[in-house]
Order: C-alpha cells, then structure tokens, then sequence
C-alpha cells in the first residue's frame, strides 16, 4: 500500500472508527464501514509493530512521557526543535504532565525537499514527513502539530461530542477575529443573542448545554432546515416533519426533522469553539489545560469550568469580551496606502515626461 | 491651452466614458442584488454566503479601474501618435510640460466615473437596511476606485507615452519572465518567479497594492 493510500485508509479509519453507526444507513453502507474499519485496525496494528521494530535504530528524543523518534539526519536541528517544543508546552500547557502517562511517539523522517508535509496517526504514534532543509522553527511547529493532534485525540468523549478545534499554538488574534464575524453573521440558534450580552445564548451558540430555552432559536433553526437540508425533503422518514417545519411553520416539527435527518442543531464552528478553550487557558492560567484533561470521562461543562477556574458563566463573559474586542479591520485604506498611490502616480508621470519619444 | 485639451480628450474619449461610467452605476447595484441584501430578509444562513457574493462582485471594480486606466491613457495619446506628433512639436512650450497637460486632462476625465461609482453606491446602499452587525463601505470603495483608476491610468501613460519599441521591450520582459518561470518550473527548481514579481507589483510598497485584496461594499 502506497504511503498516500495509506494515509486515506487510516484518515477514514479513524473518522469511521470514531463514527458509530448513523440512522439511515443502509446494511451495505454499515459491512463496507466495518470492512474499513477493519482494514483500518489492521493497518494500526502493522503500524505499531513496525514503530517497534526501528525504534532502537533511531535517534530518539524524550521530553516527558512523549517520545520523538527520527533518523540520525538532522539530528541538531531536531533536537533544537524539541526543546523549542518542551518550552511551548511549559509556556502553554505547564508542562508535559497534560499529555498523562502513556507514552506517545512523534516519529519525524527527513525526505526529499520537494515532499508535501504530511502526517499520519496511528495509534499512539504520528508520522511527521518532512523536508531535509526543513528550519529549527518549522520542525518545532509540526512537532507542536503532532502533540496537539496526540491531545485531541485523548481529549475525552465529551470534547468529541462537543467538536472544539484544539489549537493550542496558533495566533490568536486571527481566530478571534474570525469568530467575531461569525457570531455576527452565523445567525445560529442563540448568536444575536449572545451578541446582545446573553450568556446562556453564547453558550448555546457555541453547542454547549444551555438553559436559553427562550431564544428565538426556531426561527432560525426553520431557516436552517429550509437553505441546507431542503434537498432531504422527499425522503419518506422526513417529508412530514419538512412540510410541518417549513409550511406550517411548526417549531416541534423542526426540532423531529433534525432528530429523524441524524443532524445536530446548528451552532458556530469548531474554530470558534476553540477560541473558548483560548479563553479558558487565559483564565486559567498555564495549568488550565492540566486540570482540563485530568478527567477526560466528564462532561464538557464542568471540565471546562475546572480549567478555567471559573463558573461557566464568567467563561462566558470573558470569551464574548474577547471576540468582540477583535473586530477585524474594516476594509478601508491606510493612509499609507493612499499616500504611495500618489508617490507612483508622480513617479509614473515623471516617467511620461523623461519618455525616449522627447529624447 | 489646458482647458483645449481636456475638450479634446473629452471629445476622443466621451462614449467610453460614458459607458464605464454607467458599468460603474451598476456594479454597486449588481453587488448588492447578486447578494440577495435587496430581497428583505437578511438574517438568513446565507449571511456569509451572501458577504461572499458581495466579495466576488466587488472584484469588477478593479477590472472597471484597470480599463478605465487603460482606456484614458490611450485615448490621451491617440491623437497624437495618429499625427506622429507634429502637432505637439509645433507648441511653444517644453515637451515636459505638454506631456503634465496630457496626463492632466486624462485625470479629470476620472472624475466623471468616480463620481459614478460614489452615485451607484449611495443608490445601492440607500436601497437596503444594512443588516444588523454589517457596514457599508460606499465612500471608501469610492475612494479606492479613484485611486486605483489613477494608478492605473499613470502606469499605462508612461507606458503609451514611450515609443513602440519601449512598449515592446515592457511587453518582451513580461512574456520573457514567464518563460523563465515555465522552464524552471519544469526543471523542477522552485524559484517562484512570478510570485515575486506579483509580490512586488500587488503588495507594499508595489504601485498596484490599492487594486489586490478585496472589495467589499458591505463588510463587517
């Protein structure tokens, strides 16, 4: 198997793996899930051994529990990345503590300059490809990549359930100002609301569990059911609920369209969902995450609230003031910009006048 | 003399004018028709959808800019490349000098489009309720129009000021560079030297930065 096909196979391994069987699906549909996921233990499994088997031929890094393993090129400079690394993580995560007990492998192979980067899980390891001439700090960030990956995936069930981004290294400021335009133009259950200083409205707009029974949430929910799913209207398990939805404009039967189609209720991204876990490590400080991951069985709310130090409320409060305050800069020219327009405008006219033609 | 120059230009160039002045009426129209802001109902899901209509729409302003430009530049020459100059020669004043009174009256018939776009944005933007959370950015797209055409206008210019041989040499290093990028390229050597040379061109401190980016009439 090709290392590309590879990679397809375990992507969809894992998104199956982690996808339990929807309603709707079909008894073919079901086998050819569970002949990939078998393919897909397979390949793990084949994986793994093979990790087992070059790890003693290896340059090997340890920073804590978690391990990075290459080939002897570029050793220097990995080694710099890892620290690098080891710093990120105290700066960001207080440590290595936050990755538990187990023992992840980042195994990093060096490869032709014109490789694409790439990366492939499996199990408790990631391959990282990388070019020869791949710098200190650009080793540094796949490897932060890779350990926010190894994060995610030990993030719990209610992280998967409730569908944040983990990203733990990334600019801030860009994600936030994306959220905000968002939330102002999302229009999801709870989002105006929320922009009008309803706490309990963000929250259900960023899919967490709320006690905002009161929005005006069906509006929107029937407007979501007519703009995205209306091509699921003639199913026969839907076409009733759709015509009361959309034509009787019946909110109870909206809420059963979503149910019987297999779909959540509409809230704003994962990328605006982990501008929450941001917020939280801002509030909780640099051990927010440690206390985050420290029981990964609970529900999200409160693991939430444990790594902020703070009731989800105040989290709330200081995520909203924060999305609001990166409103992106409106599209409007600098007075730079205007001024270096004028500077070419006379360069070029003193061009006309200097012409070969008057010459 | 200006004043005799610009009437000529005016007479050269009046129907193109005229017709980009109209084109540059409707594009605002078009941008926010094309994003359903005029059927009423703006809290829908399409919200960003309908942001993006109003994005790929915004992207005839710089093409109404760029030929706006162009279109000015030659007609300011036409004349006189049709007479090879004679008439130019014939003036008691420095070559410099007619050349600024060319480029002058090219200038001023900008305005009559600018104030055609500034027109089709107030027409546009009164014609909705701007959805709660969204701005309208008529006076600035305005702005950025004129400066654009300017730009554009002064380029092609010098460039229609200059003999068929330096047009040809500009034209010549343009093609010349892309067959250096194509044959590296396939020599699989990564320079990138096209990106470099848009990179100079479209971005700061580049003469054509005002035309790259968006144009959005109705942002956030």
């Amino acid at each position: 198997m090709s290392s590309a096909s590879a990679r397809w196979c375990v992507a969809a391994g894992l998104l199956l793996a982690a996808a339990p069987a929807l309603p709707g699906q079909t008894p073919e549909e079901q086998a050819h899930i569970a002949r990939l996921t078998r393919r897909y233990e397979e390949r793990s499994a084949h994986l793994e051994q093979a990790i087992e088997r070059a790890a003693p031929l290896v340059d090997s890094i340890r920073i804590g529990p978690l391990w990075i393993l290459s080939d002897s090129v570029a050793s220097a400079r990995l080694r710099d990345a890892a620290a690098t690394l080891d710093r990120m993580l105290r700066d960001e995560l207080g440590g290595v503590t936050v990755i538990g007990s187990a023992a992840p492998k980042i195994i990093v192979r060096f490869a032709a300059p014109s490789i694409s980067w790439g990366r492939l899980i499996a199990g408790d390891a990631q391959f990282v490809a990388l070019p020869f001439g791949a710098s200190t700090a650009q080793l540094a960030r796949q490897l932060a990549h890779a350990v926010q990956t190894i994060l995610g995936l030990r993030a719990g069930a209610s992280f998967a359930a409730w569908g944040a981004d983990l990203r733990l290294f990334a600019d801030q400021q860009p994600l936030f100002e994306a959220t905000n335009v968002e939330l102002r133009t999302a229009s999801v259950p709870g989002a105006t609301e929320c922009l009008e200083g309803r706490l309990d409205a963000c929250a259900r707009a960023l899919n967490l569990p709320s006690s905002a029974g009161d929005l005006d949430a069906a509006a929107d929910i029937r407007r979501f059911v007519t703009l995205r799913l209306s091509h699921r209207s003639a199913e026969p398990a839907l076409a009733e609920s759709y015509a009361a939805c959309v034509h009787q404009e019946d909110d109870d039967a909206c809420l059963r369209f979503l149910e019987r189609a297999g779909v959540a209720e509409p809230a704003l991204s994962a990328r605006a969902r982990g501008t929450l876990l941001i917020t939280m490590r801002v509030l909780g400080g640099t051990d927010a995450f440690a206390r985050f991951f420290a029981d990964t069985g609970a529900a999200i709310v409160p693991r939430l609230e444990a790594g902020a130090g703070a009731p989800l409320d105040s989290l709330l409060g200081t995520w909203r003031t924060a999305v609001l305050a990166q409103h992106p800069p409106p599209p409007t020219l600098t007075a730079t910009t205007q001024w270096l327009v004028f500077a070419w405008v006379v360069a070029f006219a003193a061009m006309a006048t200097r012409s070969t033609r008057w010459r | 003399m200006f004043g005799a120059i610009c009437r000529v230009q005016w007479k050269g160039s009046a129907a193109a004018v005229a017709l980009l002045a109209a084109a540059a009426f409707i594009v605002p129209l078009l941008a926010v028709q094309q994003a359903g802001f005029t059927a009423g109902d703006f809290r829908t899901w399409d919200l960003v959808v309908m942001l993006s209509a109003v994005e790929s729409a915004g992207a005839l302003f710089p093409i109404l800019a760029i030929i706006l430009g162009l279109t000015l530049s030659v007609g300011a020459w036409s004349a006189d490349h049709q007479a090879d100059h004679v008439y130019a020669l014939t003036l008691p004043i420095p070559r410099w000098h007619y050349v600024l009174l060319r480029f002058g009256a090219g200038l001023v018939l900008i305005l009559p489009v600018m104030l055609a776009v500034g027109l089709g944005c107030a027409v546009a933007v009164g014609s909705i309720d701007v959805p709660e959370g969204l701005r309208a950015y008529g006076s600035s797209i305005t702005l950025r129009f004129g400066l654009a055409a300017l730009v554009s206008y002064a380029a092609t210019f010098a460039l229609a000021a200059g003999t068929k041989r330096t047009a040809a040499t500009v034209f010549g290093i343009v093609l010349a560079l892309i067959a250096i990028a194509m044959l590296l390229d396939s020599l699989g050597v990564s320079a990138n030297l096209l990106d470099v040379v848009a990179n100079a061109m479209f971005r700061r401190p580049g003469p054509f930065e005002v035309l790259a980016g968006p144009w959005m009439l109705i942002g956030v």
